[in-house]
């Protein structure tokens, strides 16, 4: 159900002249599993991001989603952006409906519909005005819109970034545990260490000038993660100090991490 | 217990205050505006009945016009003379709008688009519309052809600048939900550009049928034989002062009106504002 990427060699610059923003990316992704990007502002999460979804095409090297590669945005390969982009015209059915009618799937939509309110709790709400909403509620409506065209890739840039604390924490977990049950593939990019930690199976670490990965590490810790598990907080520590090292050293004495770093996970499991 | 028994008479008491209040509010002030706008209709009608050159106009006073408006109503000949004018604006506003919101979304779109045509159409736009008569009566064949040109000509403009104007303010994010899911133009355009626009094209419309209600009657002046210009017009010619001004308060009315009805319109399409 999930969809596999391969970042395959991907160097960027914006303009022929321009500054290299992204160097020499190269990782592989499994079918259905949760990545957490984070890395300071500047360094091309976003750019990457933009280059996964098939909105933006790398200068040099390709994007190759389940071994074909990408030349342009595709319906079950979804976005979803820090501002919902709710077209504010439409109520919220419609808009959750949106993306179906897009992509021409308008088959059975109104049980779609209502299928994917039910699942962001939003039931309730389905005729109301989209600026009647709360910001986290219209990101729930966004993440609907984007569930309902049964996506393989959903990618996240800072989609909570706008929330207060206790609305956000929901919904990481809520996102998180659907892309698992659905099986569906993640890449969430954050500046929040505890939401890469929350929701990421992996954490990688982007340096800038150029955009580099400068250290990917495994979590094994089990859903839903608990922040103040000791094993938790130890590898918050851990990633603490790769981000700052990523932040203060230059892109040519990199050194990329391969390991993971983890105490007993079934321990943590329990906890 | 007669403190039990007066509170709600006072509370009746404040209710009726509330609905009084309210009540002046919406009727009262334009009333009150009302009556000042009669009141020098009024006054100009007395100046003019008392200077003896100009004595010969006076039936053009509310006292002779007011009952001469009243009896144009239920005579049944208002709808002929109002007919055909409001034929021709309909026609005049259909054609504008045809033409101008594609050619609007399109300049709006396209950076280039915009360029191009920035100077000419802003060139056009400050020709008065009655400076085409001449080109429109060579131009087409019939007056009431030539008419509806005209009005055309005063209406596109404004449809055509608000709707450019709405489709760049655009939020860049739309179109990116829109290319996310992979939609087509058309689809885009049915979904998002033409909802996210329509309130704007409807405010340039109002914008256009004001123009063009203001030009249809000095258009009507010309040629035709028929409508509320060539009423106005005809009644000047046969003196018919109170017959005039009646028509003169017939053209505010239904502007009025037909203006009403768009603004009625842009508050029921509307989705701006909180
Ligand atoms: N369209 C563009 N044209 C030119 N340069 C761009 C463009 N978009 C981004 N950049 C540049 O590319 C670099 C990476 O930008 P990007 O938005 O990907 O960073 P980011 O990691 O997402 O940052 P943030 O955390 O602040 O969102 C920045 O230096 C930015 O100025
Ligand atoms: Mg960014």
């Amino acid at each position: 159900m999930g969809a596999s990427i391969q970042i395959n060699g991907i160097t960027h610059q914006f303009s022929p002249k321009g500054e290299v923003v992204l160097q020499d990316l190269m990782m592989d992704i499994g079918a259905g599993s949760n990545i957490a990007l984070i890395g300071e502002s500047g360094c091309g999460k976003s750019t990457l991001l933009h280059m996964l979804a098939g909105l933006l095409i790398p200068s040099e090297g390709c994007v190759k989603i389940n071994g074909r590669q990408v030349t342009r945005a595709h319906p079950e390969w979804n976005m979803m952006f820090q501002r919902p982009g709710l077209y504010p015209w439409l109520n919220v059915r419609q808009n959750v409906a949106l993306g179906l009618q897009f992509t021409g799937q308008t088959q059975n939509l109104k049980g779609r519909i209502d299928e994917m309110l039910e699942l962001v709790g939003l039931r309730d709400r389905s005729e109301a005005r989209i600026q009647d909403l709360s910001g986290g509620q219209q990101q729930r409506v966004a993440l609907a819109r984007s569930l309902a065209v049964e996506p393989q890739m959903i990618l996240l840039d800072e989609p909570f970034s706008a929330l207060d604390a206790f609305t956000r924490r929901n919904l990481q977990l809520e996102v998180s545990s659907i892309a698992r049950d659905k099986g569906i593939t993640l890449v969430l990019v954050t500046h929040d260490i505890d939401e890469a930690l929350n929701m990421g199976e992996r954490v990688v670490v982007m340096g800038r000038n150029p955009g580099t990965f400068r250290s990917i590490m495994d979590i094994d810790l089990s859903f839903p993660r608990n922040p103040m598990h000791p094993a938790f907080t130890e590898i918050r520590e851990d990633l603490m100090d790769r981000f700052r090292a990523s932040v203060e050293t230059p892109a040519d004495s990199e050194t990329t991490g391969h390991t993971s770093q983890t105490p007993d996970p079934k321990e943590i499991a329990n906890g | 217990m007669t403190a039990t028994t007066t509170t709600p008479a006072t509370a009746g008491g404040v209710e009726i205050g509330h609905y009084a209040r309210r009540i002046s509010e919406n009727l009262g002030y334009p009333l009150l505006g009302l009556a000042i706008l009669l009141g020098f209709w009024w006054l100009g009608g007395y100046l003019i009945a008392s200077n003896p050159s100009t004595q010969a106009f006076s039936a053009f006073a509310p006292e002779s016009a007011l009952p001469r408006a009243w009896e144009l109503l239920w005579s049944g000949t208002l709808w002929d003379t109002v007919h055909p004018s409001l034929s021709r604006i309909g026609l005049g506003l259909f054609w504008a709008t045809l033409v101008a919101v594609p050619v609007g979304i399109l300049v709006g779109s396209l950076p280039v688009m915009q360029k191009i045509t920035s100077f000419p159409f802003q060139l056009l736009r400050m020709v008065s519309p009655l400076a085409w008569m001449p080109i429109a009566v060579l131009a087409f064949e019939t007056w009431d052809g030539a008419i509806v040109f005209l009005l055309f000509m005063a209406s596109v403009w404004p449809i055509l600048f608000s709707t450019a104007f709405a489709v760049q303010r655009i939020d860049p994010m739309y179109f990116k939900v829109a290319r996310n899911f992979g939609a087509s133009p058309l689809a885009s355009l049915r979904r998002l550009v033409i909802p996210a626009v329509a309130p704007d094209i409807l405010a340039g419309f109002r914008l256009a049928l004001g123009i063009a209600w203001v030009v249809l009657v000095p258009a009507e002046y010309l040629g035709v034989t028929s409508g509320l210009g060539y009423a106005i017009n005809d009644a000047r010619d046969i003196l018919a002062y109170d017959l005039l001004a009646a028509l003169v308060l017939v053209i505010g009315v239904i502007g009025y009106v037909l203006d009403a009805i768009v603004v009625a319109l842009i508050r029921y399409v509307g989705w701006q504002g909180t």
